[in-house]
């Protein structure tokens, strides 16, 4: 008989994969993509913040561990990856606009000559991370560097903001808004290249005359609960469950944003942070909360901190 | 939250392919005490001009082999060796004229060689061309050895510039070619290459003609390079052998393989041969001239890799050292001694101490002795289950299952346990112990398993050692899984005591051979064949495994002749199985069974035994005796009934008396509950 839980749907546990079959799977993960970032010991330090405060406690491991095994981490191989990817879009998209009659690389040349490339944010958060990756794999030379302390040469009329991720649209909003009130971007084209964008941040910059441009974009399907998760699409019976078991634990972990900042519902991290907008539940270090994939703050007080941690 | 006991995993390479030349010098292991029944020296590699076949299954460490003759590798050995008697002496050329000879490593891969056929040119000009390609090939790799010499000042730049690049140029082009320095000639012979790469590119799509500047025949510049190294370069080479290192010459199609197979039969003297190939990877043992081959013997010696590495008893040694190199690589398990990998699997399992643990925190830790169900007692189960019971050591309980199945008084039995245990010398005490220790405690343990559904475990350095059946490529990745699942789940473990528990290891081991599986179905020629063949002859085996009688203990072997096999896809899908080690062939003919003739026995690779839960090792005794048709069945159906009929028994009962018996409903219903027989778990003869 299949054994069930105190779930209010009563969704029996084991339609969802053992416990077994999802270690094995985390296991694979771990030892191809996640770099053996993790341990066993680790996950077991995770799973402990989980008490049966929601469900059985099994069930609640199961979620966890379902959770866990679709987490996408990007390593450093994959950012330098999306890095070369974000430069070809960007490049092709330029291209399109150029005359067809000019020659290819004398164009490539031309655009590289007319922009300048900054990290989106303050200095030493993300976007510094991946502009330093992204000059390097592509091999751009340092007069392409946007330096806020020098002025931006008259040739100039692009200016390309890189950064990891843009869920809201919000920060890129406020900072490019500081940015030209300090007049340093005016009568420049803006430009906004990020390895992750959702459609809605897209628009909403684009309506404000700023073209961003992704490699990977994310929509309903990459939010964990949503009505087309991904994570559920053959556990649909578990998916409110897991929703009601990541917000109680996501109030303890980080009771403002339960779900990640502006209700992201994310998983997913790089190799140098996670963004708030996944859920809490893996990076957060409030009030004793043990993170599985812990989140780098830059004002964070003691913690675990890599070494570039502690910049961003 | 990274583990504070990381460090990388020393069995991560695992492909000779893709090492470098460094690695491979790191890395290596002399094999040869392993192959002293065949007579194979170091310094035969060299100096013995008789051309060499190394045949293996993948893994087998042939690459590595051949790969470590190269030029590339010995430059390393002889710049490392002159390194640490800090000599400055010009001793490099020294150091390899004293080796004997200069090997010169090709590999083609399978595309390549594939790419030498049909697209609408006749068969005769694609073999003209691949001489051409393949005698540039070897040719390259002469200039290039002589390049990196005259480069490194261990022979003289004036002497190469004076002699032997006019020479080559005479050779590979017209005399007022243009071809003026060595490094002219390297050009050359890539541009000629880089014709050949673009006619194979073009010749699908465009009727291009081939046209190179010169064609090469034969031998023209594989034996002709040779001759003029060694008249124009004579002080260095002139008594030197030059070594052509052939690899996965499995991949040469038939045409391809007799143009090699001339020039190994008409070597000159001062070029030899060593060639690598898998088992069954001759297409053709004819040359280019007919009615002539190679024999072996007389043109060739044969050195198998699989089966000695199998057969040697210095197999295991081997793989210490090799597991040895690796872990000495990493700083942090050097540093902390953990480099004996018979200490970190820990030397051999304990079977007694698997049976406890298996009977522990079991509600019912009687279940075994419903297998006494089978016999034909005449007095109550529970009276002789007290009379042979043994709580604390559940292998001998049954092994005193089995003497009641098979006649023996529950009184004689436990007379039997006690003297054994008790160390006496009696009659029965010894038949006792050889019954226990010799030959059942492993099928033992495989029947209690198979009672409490559970599988038997896979663990110790002996168990890998069998487990890889002769191919060090098995070893090299169960200890990779092994390190991997330590490094996840108890890095502490091994970290602080240098061990890896035998639950992780037993999990490694099931995953290896649960991918060597899966590969079987990827195979590109019969793969779908191999695998049913593969999954069917596991099925059997488990059911003599399961046999509570224990009949033929450890069954993993079949016999077949395969010349009677007349359906030639069956018999090239043989061929492949055999080619690919999915099965294995015994290098002696031996019994099926007592007194039945000799015949060629294969055993199924037994990385595949967890999959199965049969035996690691290959015990002999009885084997499968398979016909046409059997295989025919075995490679495409479902066909896992085994020839021996497990059902019927012939036993005694208590008081002595024999009697043939013939299963009834009653006793197919051994256990409560219908679940075992169910998930097939519980076959015991009876289905």
């Amino acid at each position: 008989m299949p054994e069930h839980t105190n779930n209010p749907s009563n969704a029996p546990i084991d339609e969802l994969p053992s416990e077994g079959q999802l270690y094995d799977l985390i296991f694979l993960m771990n030892s191809t993509v996640w770099g053996r970032r993790l341990t066993y010991i680790d996950i077991e330090n995770w799973l402990s913040n989980f008490q049966s405060d929601v469900f059985d406690i099994a069930y609640e491991r199961r979620m966890a561990l379902l959770l866990l095994a679709n987490f996408v981490y990007y390593n450093e191989d994959e950012v330098r990856h999306l890095c070369r990817q974000m430069y070809r879009n960007f490049i092709h998209e330029s291209l399109l606009k150029s005359s067809l009659t000019e020659d290819p690389s004398m164009a490539v040349k031309s655009i590289l000559g007319k922009t300048q490339f900054g990290e989106l944010g303050p200095p030493g958060k993300s976007g510094s991370v991946i502009l330093y990756y992204f000059r390097h794999e592509n091999a751009l030379q340092e007069s392409n560097i946007f330096n806020t302390a020098n002025p931006i040469p008259d040739h100039v009329d692009t200016i390309v903001y890189i950064d990891d991720v843009t869920v809201s649209g919000d920060q890129a909003r406020t900072f490019l808004l500081d940015e030209n009130d300090n007049l340093l971007i005016q009568d420049k084209h803006i430009k906004i290249l990020t390895l992750i964008a959702t459609k809605e941040a897209t628009h909403d910059l684009g309506s404000i005359g700023i073209q961003v441009t992704s490699c990977i974009d994310l929509d309903d399907r990459s939010k964990c609960f949503s009505a087309n998760s991904s994570i559920f699409h053959y556990f649909p019976n578990h998916l409110d469950n897991c929703r009601q078991f990541a917000t109680i634990y996501g109030l303890k972990a980080n009771p403002a944003d339960p779900l990640g900042h502006s209700n992201g519902q994310y998983s997913f991290g790089f190799f140098y942070n996670v963004p708030d907008n996944t859920l809490p539940i893996f990076w957060s270090q409030h009030a004793g909360w043990k993170p599985v994939m812990p989140r780098y703050i830059s004002n964070a007080v003691g913690g675990t901190q890599n070494e570039i941690g502690p910049y961003i | 939250m990274k583990s504070d006991h990381t460090f990388s995993n020393p069995f991560s390479d695992s492909n000779a392919n893709g090492m470098d030349s460094s690695k491979i010098l790191e890395y290596w292991c002399d094999p040869f005490p392993l192959r002293q029944a065949q007579q194979v020296t170091e310094s035969d590699i060299y100096r013995d001009i008789t051309p060499m076949f190394f045949l293996g299954g993948r893994g087998t460490g042939k690459t590595m082999f051949l790969r470590y003759w190269s030029y590339e590798v010995q430059r390393e050995r002889a710049l490392s060796e002159i390194q640490s008697k800090s000599s400055n002496e010009l001793v490099m050329m020294q150091y390899l004229r004293e080796m004997g000879g200069i090997g010169l490593y090709l590999r083609i891969d399978g595309p390549a060689l594939r790419s030498f056929e049909k697209k609408g040119v006749e068969q005769d000009q694609w073999d003209a061309i691949f001489a051409h390609f393949f005698e540039l090939q070897i040719c390259k790799r002469y200039v290039e050895m002589i390049i990196d010499l005259t480069d490194r000042d261990q022979i003289s730049f004036e002497r190469v510039a004076t002699s032997f690049v006019p020479e080559m140029a005479k050779c590979l082009a017209s005399p007022n070619s243009g071809i003026d320095s060595i490094r002219a000639i390297l050009d050359r012979i890539e541009c000629e290459i880089a014709v050949i790469s673009e006619f194979r590119a073009n010749i699908a799509f465009s009727d291009v003609r081939f046209s190179p500047s010169k064609a090469f025949g034969s031998q023209d510049l594989s034996f002709g390079v040779v001759r003029i190294i060694k008249r124009t370069l004579s002080e260095y080479f002139g008594d030197m052998n030059f070594v052509i290192l052939i690899d996965e010459y499995e991949n040469f199609n038939a045409q391809q393989q007799r143009m090699v197979n001339t020039l190994v039969k008409f070597a000159k003297p001062g070029i030899t041969f060593r060639i690598g190939m898998r088992l069954e990877g001759f297409r053709s043992f004819e040359t280019t001239s007919p009615k002539e081959f190679i024999k072996e013997g007389r043109d060739y010696r044969k050195i198998v890799f699989e089966t000695h590495l199998t057969r040697n008893k210095m197999y295991s040694q081997f793989l210490i050292d090799v597991a040895k190199k690796r872990l000495e690589s990493v700083t942090e398990l050097k540093d902390k001694g953990y480099v004996d990998i018979s200490k970190i699997l820990g030397k051999k399992e304990d079977l007694e101490e698997e049976a406890s643990e298996l009977l522990r925190n079991k509600e019912d830790t009687t279940k075994h002795f419903r297998l006494l169900k089978l016999a034909q007692l005449d007095i109550p189960i529970e009276n002789v289950k007290g009379i042979i019971s043994n709580s604390d050591r559940p292998l001998l309980e049954m092994l005193n299952i089995l003497w009641v199945l098979r006649g023996k008084s529950p009184d004689v039995t436990r007379e039997a346990m006690c003297d054994y245990l008790n160390g006496k010398h009696s009659e029965l005490a010894i038949k006792y112990k050889r019954d226990y220790v010799d030959k059942y405690k492993l099928s033992l343990m495989f029947l209690l398993a198979s009672v409490y559904q559970k599988n038997k475990q896979y663990y110790s350095f002996n168990t890998f050692c069998f487990l890889s059946s002769g191919i060090v490529g098995n070893f090299i990745g169960l200890c990779r899984k092994s390190f991997e699942y330590a490094c996840f789940y108890d890095p502490d473990m091994l970290w602080d005591q240098g061990v890896i528990p035998k639950e992780l290891q037993n999990k490694a081991v099931h995953d290896v051979a649960n991918t060597e599986r899966q590969m079987i179905k990827r195979i590109q020629f019969h793969g779908d064949y191999i695998y049913h063949l593969a999954e069917n002859l596991g099925n059997i085996f488990t059911k003599y495994h399961r046999d509570p009688f224990i009949r033929y203990p450890e069954t993993n072997q079949f016999s077949i002749d395969k010349l009677s096999i007349s359906n030639p896809i069956i018999r090239d899908a043989l061929s492949a199985a055999e080619e690919w080690s999915i099965i294995q062939k015994k290098d002696m003919l031996q019994q099926t069974a007592p007194g039945m003739p000799k015949r060629e026995i294969y055993t199924l690779n037994r990385i595949l035994a967890p999959i199965f839960g049969i035996t690691y090792r290959t015990r002999g005794g009885y084997s499968e005796m398979f016909d046409p048709a059997d295989m025919d069945d075995l490679m495409m159906k479902d066909a896992a009934i085994p020839k021996m009929k497990l059902e019927r028994r012939r036993t005694r009962n208590a008081s002595g008396s024999d009697r043939n018996t013939n299963k009834t409903n009653t006793e197919e219903r051994i256990f409560s509950t219908g679940e075992a027989k169910l998930q097939g778990r519980f076959d015991l003869g009876l289905d």
